[in-house]
Formats: C-alpha cells, structure tokens, sequence
C-alpha cells in the first residue's frame, strides 16, 4: 500500500490544514477589500443613521410609552428592519407596528405623501428629517 | 465614560472565572478531567465569569435593586472570595495525576509549523473581526433587535425593566433568556454609556475563547497536532467570524455545549466521582440555558444521555449515579434564574404556543419540508462550514477509539445526534414559513453545534503519530482509574 499506517493521520493533516489556512485567507482577502471600500465610501451603520434620525423624539417617549409605528417603506423586510430599530432607538418606549395608539411615530424615507399628515392626527413634533411624532386630535 | 470602568467590566468577571476553574480543578476528579490546564482554564474563564455575573445581576435586579445599584459591590466581593478559594485550594489539588492518551512530547516540527499557521490565521481573524465590528458596531439584526435591545431596557427601564416582558413585540422575542442581555446591561451601567464595543467585546471572548477551548479538549487526548488542526478547521469557514462577530448568541451558546460535553464525556471515561468536573459540568451546561432557549432542550438531551448511561451503562458506561447529582448541583443556582425567568417574567414561545394536532401533524408529513431542511442544512454544512472536510479527514487519517476513548466518545456523540434531531424536528413542525426560518436561522444553528462536532472528528481521527515522537501511552492494568488509585497511594512511583 502506497499510503502507509504513519504516512496516511500525517498527510491528511497536512492536507487539512493548507486546506483550512487557504480558507482564512481567501476570506481575508475579500474582507480586507470590502472594508477598505466601506472605509473610502465612509460607510455607516444602519444603526447609527436611525438612531439619529429618531434622537429628537426620545427625549418626548415617557419609558414604557406605547406608540405607534407607521413608515412609506413598502418593501417587508426594510419595512420590518426600520421598525425595529427605531425600536432599538427610542427604547424604553414600546414602539408597535400600527395606528392604534394615541401617539405614533410616522417615519417618511421618501418625499411627505399628498395628504400629509393623516388626518385625525395632530403634529406634535416634525424632526425636520421625514420623522414625526403624531398624536390623535381630540375630538 | 470612563476608560477606567473598563477594569471591572471585564477583568473582573474573567478573574472570577478563572479562580472558579482553578478551584474546580482543585476539587476531586478535576485535575484528571484536564480542567487545571492552563489554556483551559483561560479560555473557559471568560465565558464562565460572564456568564456568573450575568445570572447574579439578574437575581440581584429581581431580589434586591431593580435599578441595579451596589452591584458592583457584590462583584468585588465574588471576586476575592473566588480568589481567596483559588488561593487556598489551587495548590492542593496539583496532584499531577493526569493520564493523557498521548504522551506528553514537546512541540516538535509538524506541531510547530501547525502552530504557527493556527496563530497567524487566528491574526487573520481577529482582523476581520475588527472589521465586521467596525462596519456594524451594533451587530446584526437580532443584536440589536433582541439581545442589545432587551440590554437597553434592563439598563434605561431603571425599577421598571421587567415591563418589556410583558409589552414588547414578539416579533423582538422578550422570551429569549438574558446571559448576554444582562451582562452587557450591567457592564454599559459600569462604563456609564452605551458603548458598542462593549457587546463587540463579549462576541469576542466567546469566538476566540470557543477555539482555545477546542484546541485544549482535543490536545488533552489527542495531542497537540490534532489539537492545532481542529482550532484550524474551526476558524476556516467564512461564516464563523461573520457570525461571533455578529454579536448573536449562537457562538456564546455553543462555547457552553462544547464545554459542558467535553467534561460529561470525560466523567464518563474516568469511572470516578469526579466532584469538581462534574459541578463544572453542571454550570456551565445551565449557562448554556441561560443563553438560548435551545439550552433547555441541551439541558433535556444531556439529562437523558447521563441517566441512560447510569441506567443502561450503555458500552460499558461507568458513569455513576453520584456524578449525574453533583452535575445537577452545578445546574442548580443558574436554572433557578432560568425557572423564575421562563415562569414569571417571560411570554410564551410562539413556536410552542403555535401548535397543535390538526396543525402540526400534516406539517410533519409533509415530506416537501423534511427535503427542503436537509437541502438547506447541507448546504450550509459544506459550504459554510466545510463539514465534509472533517469527514474526508477522518475517512483518510482512519479511525482510532478502542476501550476507554470510545466510553468517552459516545456521550458527545449522542448529544450531537440528539441535539440535531431536536432542531429537525423543530424545522419540521415550524408553524412559520420554512423558507423564512431556514434562511434566517439554519447557519445559526448549525454553528452552535459546529465546535461540537469538530470535537468528535479529531477525537475520533487517528492522530499522526511518529516513530519515537509521539507515543501511546500503554493503557495500565485495571484502567485508569486503577492506575490513579495506586498513585495516590503511593504504590507507583515516578
């Protein structure tokens, strides 16, 4: 037999771990490049750029507030994804998906809609930055 | 915030984790299980002193100061007092019994080289790693809108935290258990900010601790070449780093499977009561609990490995009834912040509350869904993780577990296959969309059991021995734990 008792554990391992450093550094390889590009791009974190957005609006939540939460966002996922970090942002109020709720954050990421503010609610703070904070005028 | 407050953040919890282990291992049975290795003890410190401090923070919010107050107090007290133990019983226990499978040779060329790789790969790493934090310092989607969030809310709810229970979606999962959730509240509470690096940080203790971790299991029986290779084939997949970077808890949740089934299966070799290893034993796997909520169904899975080995002494299991109480003692305090979390303060888990006869049987019988679950766990298992290459290095090193190795192979072995088959059986009654779930979690999963797995593969692997390099130990008569019994009589001599 050509690969022996001792030259069979001795060249899997050796096989094994080129196999294994070539993983790592193709991997590094193609991260270095994205970050470098990340870096140029001074990208942001999505986490950072809702957090801003919504900052005026935390001072104004009481904790454990529930509001509601509406956004233009049409696409389930980023629709979800800006729920929830707004969620992250304005914590401890209790942000919920809907129009039940006496205030609601509406969170524009495209131009104001024709109508504006959905009537039956009153602004009570405009960010200046497509966020507002309504609340259901008192009839 | 203050630099300084960095100190108790994180030294503290890591001291306390390492004087526990030291007196662990200090305890009977401890030193042979390995636990008094230095590189396991400083790779286990980390993850056990957070994971302490977290339980204790929370029983401390719950039982003494909502708003957590004082509690660093108590931290510096568990400290000195953990370290007063280490102190006092660290030495005793150095009774240098340890019966490695191979011989304890020094590092020659092949291990050396090996070495070297593992070390600049993990550079390698811990670079990218940089990276994903630098581009998401807050993680990815459930960091922040699960495990940092409810961080957030233990930390600005002040007296008023355990409302979120109760009032935050489901969608953001508040009945998820709070190992990581609670320790970062308390550490953003120490450093007087929400700074990101801080949940950044604990990813990092878990990713980098999981492979000191491996490495130290497989070199205690394998040597130090089989070793160096599993810590190298653990980093290897992309989605490793991509996912402890991520500041999920799969990574954390799998650095306890590893542990807790590593010193099972050791107590299941020895034969002994092993009151050290197996308090460890029990710790660590409650943390695994109180980690994820997979840890429960962990936590069931190694309870009915351990009984069936008492019961059955399934291969001739000498696991002894005694050792299963001492790991339940170990479990005990954790599972206590576990239980009242689960039953006072936690919502229901949709996945569970979702089901029923009518609903989940024809789920179960649809033979489309088991397809789609093995189609998508095959392909996250080799091209995310590259599992097949653990498999052709097996086929190609040959297998090697006779007597005492195989005793201690069939526990990690069995949790594995059962562990799997739980998070088949969950996919497969899923009441959400299979499509959805997989996608979004399969890798996830499949990562949690990933260091487990490699375990196994280098155990099980016949490690490249060389002619007057590295020797089998011969096994002496009676096993050995005979050969320990007579060396602590003194009737061997060394």
């Amino acid at each position: 037999m050509i690969l022996g008792y001792r030259i069979r554990p001795l060249l899997a391992a050796a096989l094994l771990a080129v196999f294994a450093v070539c993983m790592v550094f193709f991997r590094f390889a193609a991260v270095s490049d994205r970050h470098r590009k990340f870096e140029e791009a001074r990208g942001r974190d999505q986490v950072a750029i809702v957090q801003e957005r919504m900052a005026p609006l935390a001072a104004l939540l009481a904790p454990f507030e529930t509001v509601g939460y509406a956004t233009d966002l049409a696409e389930h996922n980023t629709k979800k994804a800006t729920w929830v970090l707004s969620q992250y942002a304005l914590a401890p109020a209790i942000l919920l998906e809907g129009w039940e709720w006496p205030l609601v954050v509406e969170d524009f990421y495209s131009s104001l809609p024709a109508g504006g503010i959905p009537s039956g609610y009153v602004p009570v703070r405009d960010t200046g930055r497509g966020v507002f904070l309504l609340e259901k005028a008192k009839r | 915030m203050n630099p300084l407050a960095w100190i108790p953040t994180l030294l503290f919890p890591f001291g306390i984790g390492y004087f526990l282990t030291t007196f662990f291992s200090s305890l009977p049975g401890g030193e042979a299980s390995g636990c008094g290795r230095c590189l396991f003890r400083l790779s286990l410190a980390g993850g056990l002193g957070i994971g302490l401090v977290s339980a204790l923070f929370f029983f401390w919010k719950i039982l003494v100061f909502p708003s957590g107050q004082y509690f660093f107090w108590l931290e510096t007290a568990l400290l000195l007092a953990t370290g007063a133990l280490a102190v006092l019983y660290g030495r005793r226990g150095k009774t240098g019994d340890v019966a490695p499978a191979v011989s304890p040779s020094e590092w020659d060329g092949v291990s050396l080289c090996l070495l070297a790789a593992l070390l600049v790969s993990l550079l390698a790493v811990a670079v990218m790693f940089y990276y994903f934090s630098a581009e998401r310092p807050h993680g990815g989607w459930d960091a922040w809108g699960g495990w940092n969030l409810r961080a957030r809310f233990m930390l600005r709810g002040g007296d008023r935290w355990t409302e979120m229970f109760g009032r935050l979606s489901k969608e953001m999962h508040p009945e998820y258990p709070l190992l990581t959730s609670a320790f970062i509240a308390r550490g953003w509470g120490y450093v007087g900010g929400e700074d990101p690096a801080l949940p950044a940080a604990v990813a990092a203790i878990f990713t980098f601790g999981t492979v000191g971790l491996l490495v130290d299991a497989v070199s205690f029986r394998k040597g130090k070449i089989q070793g160096v290779l599993a810590g190298l084939l653990l980093i290897a997949p992309p989605l490793y780093v991509l996912h402890g970077s991520s500041q999920y808890a799969d990574v954390p949740f799998g650095f306890f499977v590893l542990v807790a089934t590593v010193l099972a299966g050791r107590l299941a070799r020895s034969g002994e009561d092993g009151l050290g290893t197996a308090l460890l034993c029990g710790l660590v796997a409650s943390f695994a609990a109180w980690t994820k909520n997979e840890g429960i169904l962990f936590l069931a899975v190694l309870a009915a490995v351990l009984l069936a080995g008492v019961a059955l002494r399934v291969a001739g299991s000498r696991f002894g009834a005694r050792n299963v109480a001492y790991i339940l003692v170990g479990a005990l305090p954790v599972l206590a912040a576990v239980a009242y979390f689960k039953l006072a303060l936690a919502p229901g888990t949709e996945l569970l509350e979702l089901q029923g006869k009518e609903q989940t049987l024809p789920r179960l019988l649809d033979l489309s869904r088991h397809l789609q679950i093995l189609k998508a766990w095959a392909w996250d298992m080799s091209v995310g993780y590259f599992g097949p290459a653990g498999i052709l290095y097996l086929l190609l090193s040959g297998v090697k577990a006779e007597g005492d190795e195989r005793r201690e192979a069939i526990l990690p072995l069995s949790v594995l296959i059962l562990m799997l088959s739980g998070y088949y059986l969950v996919y497969a009654a899923s009441p959400f969309s299979l499509d959805w779930l997989l996608g979004t979690s399969s890798s996830r999963v499949l990562l949690q059991l990933w260091p487990l797995y490699l375990y196994l593969v280098f155990f099980l692997a016949l490690p490249p021995v060389r002619a007057g390099r590295l020797e089998r130990v011969p096994a002496p008569p009676g096993g050995e734990a005979a050969h320990r019994k007579k060396r602590k009589k003194g009737s061997l001599r060394h």
